[in-house]
């Protein structure tokens, strides 16, 4: 097993015409050894060609890439020692679910009764045994991806590298299958590189993850840490479902007590008494961002107080154990998930909610970068 | 009633396609069931009927027996050659094919339109430089000058139909090779053959049937009979007063055979060919 390390790593591809497009953009990351850590983003912010430059399949364009300390700039992909799992499983359809796992252990000139000990072994972690002489023309999405990561394990790789690999299964599927892939990754106790667009993923596998935005990195931490410290705006905006609601206005002093006062609603005021560094941001226009599960409309017999504010109800999702609800400030829309039932008759009405004041986020417009809590 | 009239105008069309289909295939077929009842028949019958089938199984024997004993060798050169010229067309093609559908590097693009244009020349206007060529190479009245020039003029139509192949193959399989440890070779072999598996015979049989049937270069190139491939030992068969129509047409019949075989054997996968290959 290894570490892998990206320093100053960037990516830059020649397109027709002579357009250079920027797909990685100085990007540093350490993976330690052992980590499962997801790179995270939507399409095109170059999570996927960061796997591949890892992976040997793209030559970086400048900076380093080291895997087990060993800088493998120029380095074939064949020679780094990786296994990667693909998106649409990459199994030769010509080939047995044997054959398939076989295959790179046939290349490199292991002997017959290895391979044969080592897929089997592979297939038994996997559960996939009796379908070893089926090709995978024949197989299931679920069977289909068993046997790609069967044929990353039986190479015993220094890494695992995923690109999207559960992305074509269906959601029950993809439950089980994330299950399955930490259970292999304790049992293995190997580093693994997994890409992702699907956020439940990379925060339900991930022990570290890199949430990348056009070519950059964004922030590298704990799920956790992305979840309830996010760095910038698009961080917050993105991890979390639904997103983070966020209002524009800026921060005032009222008898000794800091208010944040939404742009163009003055129904709208939030106490912000816990923020110590306000003075320097006082009168600024600043980005109040607030998850939806920290607003929850007032309960019964509570008085409105410093914490809440009035919306008009747009609707209401009742989900059963929690609703969602949909409210507008102005010209600003609003969403609440608490375990509060608001009766669909509130629609239309407006209602107080309460926001938890340990759970505010404020971030700086021009920067994007988070300024509260510090 | 507007559904029965789209029924009744579907009926009438097709009435009409399987019509057309029919005109097509008696055109196709009468030519073929001409010769193959002459070839049962010597002049004499064949001058009173020429139409109607008479099988006469001692004439047709003796028929064929003349038209086996003038094209035998003939067969075994074309057989030979159009199984070299087929084999080394594939292979080199295929490289090619790989390279520009895998692959950029300066002029690639340029010279790629090169071979295009290459093939929309006819091969008549090459048959004086080729010729010339293989005078000079000392390759004139060989089998191996001729295979050569097969070899080399059914390079681009090749490439040309198998670089859109190798391009619809998923990038994913050939980076799960690399990752593997598999060369370009390995690839090309354990990859992009199995893939391309039906165009391949595809072409094959359209390689094999255009050196089979090639008259001109061989006619030009060839001196020494014993070499001759089927199609100019053929025209030993026309006399120069007499012309004998039941020997003839036994030996184009006869001549006809390997490439009805062959067909036969590969027509599931000459049919899957014009098809895209089914990717999962």
């Amino acid at each position: 097993m290894a570490t892998i390390e990206l320093v100053g790593v960037s990516k830059i591809f020649e397109r027709s015409g002579g357009r250079r497009v920027e797909a990685v953009k100085k990007l540093d990351l350490q993976i330690c050894n052992r980590e499962f850590v997801v790179l995270l983003g939507p399409s095109g912010c170059g999570k996927t060609t960061t796997l591949r430059l890892i992976a040997g399949l793209e030559e970086v364009t400048t900076g380093e890439i080291r895997i087990g300390g060993r800088v493998m700039n120029g380095t074939p992909a064949k020679d780094r020692d990786i296994a990667m799992v693909f998106q649409n499983y990459a199994l030769y359809p010509h080939m047995t679910a044997y054959e398939n796992m076989a295959f790179g252990l046939r290349l490199r000139g292991v002997n017959r009764s290895e391979i044969d000990r080592r897929v089997r072994d592979a297939a038994g972690i996997l559960g996939i045994t009796d379908i070893l002489d089926r090709k995978p023309g024949t197989l299931s999405g679920g069977q289909c991806q068993r046997v790609a990561v069967g044929r990353a394990i039986v190479r015993q790789p220094k890494a695992f590298l995923f690109d999207e690999p559960l992305s074509n299964l269906d959601a029950k599927l993809r439950a089980q299958m994330r299950t399955e892939l930490l259970k292999l990754h304790q049992r293995l106790q190997a580093t693994m590189v997994y890409v992702t667009h699907d956020q439940v993923e990379a925060m339900t596998m991930g022990e570290r993850i890199a949430v990348m935005h056009n070519g950059e990195l964004q922030q590298y931490g704990t799920p956790i840490e992305i979840y309830r410290r996010p760095e910038n705006v698009f961080v917050a905006g993105f991890i979390g479902t639904p997103g983070m609601n966020f209002l524009h206005g800026s921060l005032r002093c009222e008898g000794g007590r800091i208010y944040f006062q939404a742009a163009d609603v003055d129904s709208f005021r939030i106490s912000m008494s816990n923020f110590n560094g306000a003075s320097r941001w006082m009168g600024r226009d600043l980005l109040l961002g607030m998850r939806a599960e920290d607003i929850s409309p007032l309960g019964i017999g509570k008085a409105p107080n410093e914490n809440t504010f009035l919306a008009t109800v747009e609707f209401v999702e009742t989900l059963g154990a929690e609703s969602m609800v949909y409210m507008n400030i102005g010209e600003v829309t609003l969403v609440s998930r608490s375990r509060e039932e608001l009766d669909r008759r509130e629609v239309g009405h407006r209602v107080h909610f309460e926001v938890n004041p340990e759970r505010l986020y404020l971030f700086d417009p021009e920067s994007s970068k988070r300024i509260y809590p510090e | 009633m507007r559904n029965e009239n789209r029924r009744r105008s579907s009926g009438w069309k097709g009435v009409g396609i399987h019509a057309a289909i029919w005109m097509v295939l008696v055109m196709e077929l009468f030519p073929l069931w001409v010769m193959l009842q002459t070839s049962f028949k010597d002049n004499r019958l064949f001058i009173q009927d020429p139409w109607s089938p008479i099988f006469s199984w001692d004439l047709a024997l003796r028929n064929y027996k003349e038209a086996l004993g003038i094209l035998l060798p003939g067969v075994v050169n074309s057989l030979a050659l159009s199984g070299v010229v087929t084999v080394g067309t594939l292979f080199l093609a295929l490289m090619g094919a790989y390279f520009f559908a895998r692959y950029r590097m300066p002029l690639s693009g340029f010279l790629w339109w090169v071979f295009l244009v290459l093939m929309l020349l006819p091969a008549v206007v090459n048959l004086v430089p080729v010729v010339s060529v293989l005078g000079r190479l000392k390759l004139l009245n060989s089998l191996v000058g001729l295979g050569l020039v097969g070899i080399a003029g059914g390079q681009v139509f090749c490439m040309y139909v198998l670089r859109g192949f190798i391009e619809e193959i998923p990038r994913d399989y050939f980076d799960a090779a690399e990752i593997d440890g598999a060369s370009h070779w390995s690839q090309l072999w354990r990859i992009v053959v199995p893939f391309c598996w039906p165009v391949l015979a595809t072409l094959g049989v359209l390689v094999f049937v255009n050196q089979w049937n090639d008259f001109l270069v061989p006619l030009v190139a060839l001196r020494d009979p014993e070499l001759f491939p089927v199609g100019v030992r053929l025209i030993y068969l026309d006399g120069e007063y007499i012309k004998r129509w039941g020997v003839i047409t036994a030996a184009f019949t006869f001549s006809s055979l390997p490439l009805l075989v062959l067909f036969l054997i590969a027509s599931g996968a000459f049919v899957r060919g014009f098809e895209r290959p089914f990717l999962r």
